[in-house]
């Protein structure tokens, strides 16, 4: 495990040379509530043509299948917002599964991200981003 | 089981109950309306109006009295008003849906509400109309040129259309619980020895997929979206009207059609014209009485009694009064009727029969039950003096519940039928003439824009026509062709 | 939540006197949501899948311009509904538009909802007489798109006593003008379930 996880930090460390890129997963990825079985445990990003590409996995550590929502903040080499907020997507993991998505960003001035991942089974102190 | 023996007693004194159930009879809806529709049928508008402020004296107005209304100015040609008066109608139908979306059972506790006649409760409006309204006051936008505005209505409309399926589904399933806490067997109206079956089971009715959902309204949807240039929204407005209306060509063509007329350049001259024929009136609903096996507590244990409870029916109109074609200077173009809005009315029924049944009946038991308690303190002669009496209180008690009337509450002024027919025209002044039973009436109709609806209703021996103007505020109304001649001949034909 | 019941309800005493609740709102039942929440309310297509269909084609669409040397110039026609259901498709080629002109990795040629506008302005500019010569825009200099967008969405829909399954499919290509060639496609697939 944590060889996969210097693994990917490695391939970040050498596909992206911006100063602001962080070291760790965690430290890419604000959870909504506590995490019970939805998290990130992969990340690649990759520049194609200029704008930044992100394959993420997200892993449910549980048997039942786990609704959960995702979303990315796009943020310049200083962390400064270059995109308005997005649309949080849901995304259904069944049960074990390790749930693959790609995603690029919208423009080519975003350098850098953090994504926001929240899940129905969270524990959460307030409420989650699901409307019902 | 001492309830059997008495149950055969019960049924002997049924007659006894049913007759009392004929003579004490109280006006319903129909009969208070009568005078009104009549009058309106006549074309005696103004004073159909004031028969109806009379009707409806007090200061708290009711959802039927802005539907009719609505209607009755608008057959003045006074536009603005019928607009305003079935807005108002519309306030009370989304006060309705908020219910219905914040907490359905305040609505669905109507079930509960078992003691109070359904008379009595505030009338919502039956599926069929809370959409014909919006279709209604869309045909008003038109006619006032209001396109923008006819859109939003239609908008309202899908809404509306998904409010109440949600409902629908929700208060069955309550109605169906609320029967089985209560041991009712009789919750389908095919179960009611004596009621007009076939009204209900007829094909027409059954083959709607419910009692809201129209040809026409899709179809009006399809032609507003479409004069607003918006295909993606105008294709599903004719794909339905078509699921509804199969296999007719002038209705496929909606759809089929719509990519290359919207891709053709528009001339002024040439102007799209939307025909909608609206003949007939909605149906009037009719109580009938008819005995349905209750189980009442009584001292004895249940007794199974026939109680006569009175049946609300809607008959099928016999006169189908939609013509066959329209002629438009001359040209002769086929009218297709899409929505028969007696078979939405008896398909409304249809869906609300269980709820009525099951309300009618807890009423029935509870007003038994409290009876049959109340004859228990001065019994202490045999067993057959204790049973007569005992049944004697069920009569009275039950008799009380027969001599409601059922729920007769409609929208009457509402068009039967809706037809359309389809053609360009020049712009200009067209003459357009229907052929009807009372003889031939025509009216002058201006059309304009590269869209236009006109609007005919043939009402009673009359003809009543509005055409829009696209995008302009300008309304062109065509007065009324009255004619009266054969007037009488026809009316007494028509009474059937 | 009773909490803030009983604060609106000293708030609304307190009606002419100050408000020690001060935030800047006038107590009622209604409240704002957070418009980029799932919707979930009922499986008709809704808000969610308007921003996520626009989304992933914007995304798609970006990276495929990214490799042009020049940025495009397209133009967006309709988009068909095939489904029954009432989707105002515009208003997510307006949305895919508004990401792509944001993002500056394509340029748009005025579309033909909007070239009756264009054109009608244009002519007043020429023909009224009313504008000065210097400052009026010349016909005849308009750009033509090299590039066209169209799709379609598409909708199965299934049901049982228990479960409604929709399924959407919206599908968009971009064609070279010219040469007739589709230079780009792609889709966008979700699955509803709800239970009746």
């Amino acid at each position: 495990m944590i060889r996969r996880v210097l693994l990917v930090l490695a391939l970040l460390a050498a596909t992206l040379s911006q100063p602001a890129f962080a070291q760790t997963i965690a430290s890419k990825v604000d959870y909504v509530g506590t995490v019970r079985f939805l998290s990130v445990t992969g990340l690649k990003a990759k520049d194609v043509n200029g704008l930044l590409n992100l394959y993420i996995e997200i892993t449910n550590s549980d048997w039942d299948d786990q609704e959960g929502y995702y979303r990315i903040a796009w943020l310049d080499e200083s962390g400064f917002p270059v995109w308005r907020d997005e649309a949080w997507k849901p995304i259904l993991v069944h049960g074990g599964q390790i749930a693959k998505v790609l995603v690029n960003a919208p423009t080519p001035k975003a350098r850098d991200f953090k994504i926001e991942v929240s899940a129905d089974a969270n524990w959460f102190g307030s409420t989650g981003p699901a409307s019902e | 089981m001492a309830g059997r023996p008495r149950a055969s007693v019960l049924f002997r004194h049924a007659g006894l109950v049913m007759l009392t159930a004929m003579v004490a009879g109280c006006a319903g809806y129909s009969s208070q309306t009568a005078e009104t529709v009549s009058a309106a049928k006549a074309g005696d508008l103004s004073e159909a109006l004031a028969l109806h402020e009379k009707q409806n004296a007090s200061a708290d107005k009711d959802l039927l009295y802005y539907l009719e209304k609505g209607e009755l100015l608008r057959l003045q040609g006074n536009y603005q008003a019928s607009r305003k008066s079935w807005l108002m109608a519309d306030n009370r139908i989304q006060a309705w849906e908020d219910d219905v979306r914040t907490d359905p059972s305040k609505v669905l506790g109507d079930i509960g509400s078992y003691l109070v006649n359904d008379t009595t409760r505030r009338y919502d409006g039956r599926d069929y109309e809370k959409v014909f309204l919006n279709v209604q006051i869309a045909l008003d936008h038109l006619a006032l040129g209001d396109w923008n505005d006819a859109r939003t209505e239609i908008t309202k409309m899908h809404e509306r259309e998904a409010v109440i399926a949600d409902y629908r589904s929700k208060e069955i399933d309550a109605a169906m619980d609320e029967a089985r806490a209560k041991g009712l067997r009789t919750t389908s109206y095919k179960d009611l020895s004596g009621y007009p079956v076939e009204t209900l089971d007829d094909p027409a009715v059954r083959s709607l997929t419910n009692s809201y959902e129209s040809a026409f309204g899709n179809y009006l949807a399809g032609f507003v979206y479409e004069a607003l240039d918006e295909p993606s929204l105008a294709a599903p407005g004719y794909r339905k009207a078509a699921e509804m209306r199969p296999n007719v060509p002038l209705v496929d063509d909606g759809l089929k059609g719509l990519d290359s007329r919207l891709s053709a350049p528009k001339t002024r001259d040439d102007v799209d014209t939307l025909l909608v024929i609206e003949t007939g009136q909605a149906p009037a609903i009719h109580s009938q009485t008819l005995p349905i096996m209750l189980p009442i507590p009584g001292r004895y244990g249940m007794s199974l009694v026939a109680t006569p409870v009175s049946w609300p029916v809607i008959w099928p109109d016999p006169t189908n009064g939609v013509p066959s074609s329209v002629t438009v200077d001359g040209t002769a173009l086929p009218v297709v009727m899409l929505t028969d809005v007696n078979a939405m009315a008896r398909r409304a029924l249809r869906d609300e029969m269980p709820g009525i049944i099951v309300r009618s009946s807890i009423r029935a038991i509870t007003r038994g039950a409290v009876q049959a308690g109340f004859e228990q303190g001065t019994q202490n002669g045999n067993g057959e003096a204790a049973a007569i009496g005992e049944l004697i209180g069920l009569i009275t008690a039950v008799a009380s519940v027969a001599t409601e009337v059922a729920d007769e509450r409609i929208w009457r002024l509402l068009p039967g039928y809706y037809s359309i027919a389809r053609t360009t025209l020049p712009a200009g002044t067209h003459r357009i003439t229907l052929t009807t039973q009372y003889g031939v009436e025509s009216a002058d109709v201006p059309v304009s824009g590269p869209y236009a609806v006109v609007a005919l209703r043939l009402f009673g021996p009359n003809l009543y026509a509005a055409s829009s103007a696209a995008n302009s505020n300008a309304s062109a109304v065509a007065a009324a062709g009255q004619r009266a001649a054969t007037a009488s001949a026809g009316a007494g034909a028509a009474a059937k | 939540m009773s909490f803030y019941k009983v604060a609106a309800a000293v708030c609304i005493s307190a009606a002419l006197g100050a408000c020690a609740n001060s935030t800047p709102t006038v107590n009622g039942d209604v409240r704002y949501g957070d418009a980029q929440a799932v919707e979930t309310v009922t499986n008709q297509f809704g808000s969610t899948d308007l921003q996520t269909i626009a989304e992933a084609m914007a995304r798609s669409l970006a990276q495929t311009a990214a490799g042009f040397k020049t940025r495009p110039l397209v133009t967006i026609a309709d988009v068909k509904n095939k489904t029954d259901e009432y989707i105002d498709t515009r208003s997510i080629t307006d949305s895919i538009r508004t990401q792509l002109l944001k993002s500056g990795t394509m340029r748009f040629a005025t579309d033909i909802a909007g070239m009756r506008e264009q054109t009608d302005e244009l002519a007043r500019q020429n023909t009224s007489g009313l504008y000065k010569q210097s400052s009026v825009a010349r016909t005849g200099q308009m750009e033509a798109a090299k590039y066209r967008i169209e799709g379609s969405i598409t909708s199965i829909v299934k049901r049982n006593e228990d479960v409604k399954d929709v399924y959407y499919k919206f599908s968009l290509i971009m064609t070279n003008i010219q040469e007739g060639t589709i230079e780009w496609a792609d889709e966008k697939e979700i699955r509803k379930t709800s239970p009746r």
